[in-house]
């Protein structure tokens, strides 16, 4: 799946959250709308997101999680 | 087995107002078990006092739940009130953290001044309001199953399985995001106890743990193996030079010959281990502060 298929299903997830809906990344928090734009805008946010959903899909698929 | 907790938990802003009642959650299961907690909330969570309070309960263990980073907990008033400049303070202690990045650092170097746990996270911790209730179960579960007699190594594996299921949990009621956030929490969680030593990324760190074991590998700094080599290097060339002189005066028969220079180099050998072996033995015994 490219990478620009992967953000789209991302901010499709995103979107369908009620509006209340924050991410929270440390000190970081963004709602529903800034996660959306910082995802589109900052490069190494949108790597981070990705690299959270690849490696959920990873640990699924593999169920090596647990160490 | 009652022990006493002191836990750190500042508010000052949204993510510590989340943190804040995770820490209430924790406070209100030990207290059920009949365990002291001295709460040092909000306005209590600065330096000053987390310092003097630690100091007047040597025997107690500490929680932190706040924000952090690899090196400090924050309080607060936002200053660190734990850091590598009074992380003396976490000798002989249990200590559980609900913060980011510091099992990085500040847990290694608590972990090498005898804390007895050292409980977090070495990265940042990801998390989406959807899940709190999943997210508070999580960063709760191992200061729960401590207390409830588990050995911090079963806490670790316990917590791990949990999160594994709240994952699947999570995944099935379409929060896909949240999933995502609790894998990498779990991934990152760490407990640095006498059985279960740090570990490293750098190639150096692990070769000397390796060598030497973790008590002496993760005390020894980068200077180790640049004395190592430096001695072995400017012998090489001093041995060149010597059969170089041996081999101009009287060739192959005086090159083997037993030359003085031959027994000073083995003086100088057993010299150099023995410095060595001492160095080694007082680091084994001491909380030295070295990092790659």
């Amino acid at each position: 799946m490219k990478e620009k298929e992967v953000v789209k299903a991302i901010k499709k997830h995103v979107s369908k959250q009620n509006d209340g809906w924050k991410f929270i990344m440390g000190r970081e928090v963004l709602t529903k709308q800034t996660f959306i734009q910082k995802l589109d805008k900052d490069k190494k946010f949108r790597t981070t997101v990705i690299d959270l959903v690849y490696n959920l899909s990873i640990d699924i698929l593999t169920r090596k999680g647990i160490e | 087995m009652s022990s006493k907790w002191v836990f750190i938990r500042p508010r000052f802003e949204e993510v510590t107002e989340i943190t804040f009642e995770e820490a209430q959650d924790a406070i209100d299961y030990l207290d059920g078990k009949g365990e002291v907690t001295i709460d040092l909330a909000v306005q209590n969570a600065v330096r000053e006092k987390v310092e003097t309070v630690l100091k007047e309960n040597p025997d107690a263990n500490v929680a932190h739940y706040d924000h952090g980073n690899e090196t400090s907990w924050i309080g607060n008033d936002e200053r660190a009130v734990v850091d590598l400049e009074n992380v003396d303070l976490l000798m002989g202690r249990e200590c559980y953290c609900d913060n980011c990045s510091s099992a990085k650092t500040l847990g290694i170097e608590a972990w090498k001044r005898k804390a007895k746990a050292y409980w977090g996270y070495k990265d940042i911790f990801y998390f989406t309001t959807d899940a709190k209730e999943e997210f508070q179960e999580f960063v709760n579960n191992g200061i729960k199953r401590r207390v409830d007699g588990y050995t911090w190594k079963d806490c670790l594996q316990m917590t791990k399985e949990l999160a594994t299921k709240l994952i699947d949990k999570l995944v099935q009621t379409g929060r896909a995001m949240a999933a995502a956030c609790l894998t990498n929490d779990r991934d990152i969680l760490v407990c640095y106890t006498e059985d279960m030593p740090p570990t490293s990324d750098c190639a150096l760190r692990r070769l000397s743990i390796k060598l030497f074991g973790p008590k002496v590998g993760w005390k020894l700094s980068k200077a180790f193996p640049i004395s190592v080599a430096t001695f072995f290097v400017g012998l090489g060339i001093l041995l060149h030079d010597y059969w170089h002189a041996l081999w101009q005066v009287g060739g192959l028969k005086e090159l083997l010959s037993l030359q003085g220079g031959y027994f000073g180099t083995v003086i100088l050998v057993i010299g150099f281990v023995l410095a060595y072996y001492q160095i080694w033995s007082a680091l084994k015994k001491s909380n030295g502060e070295n990092k790659c």
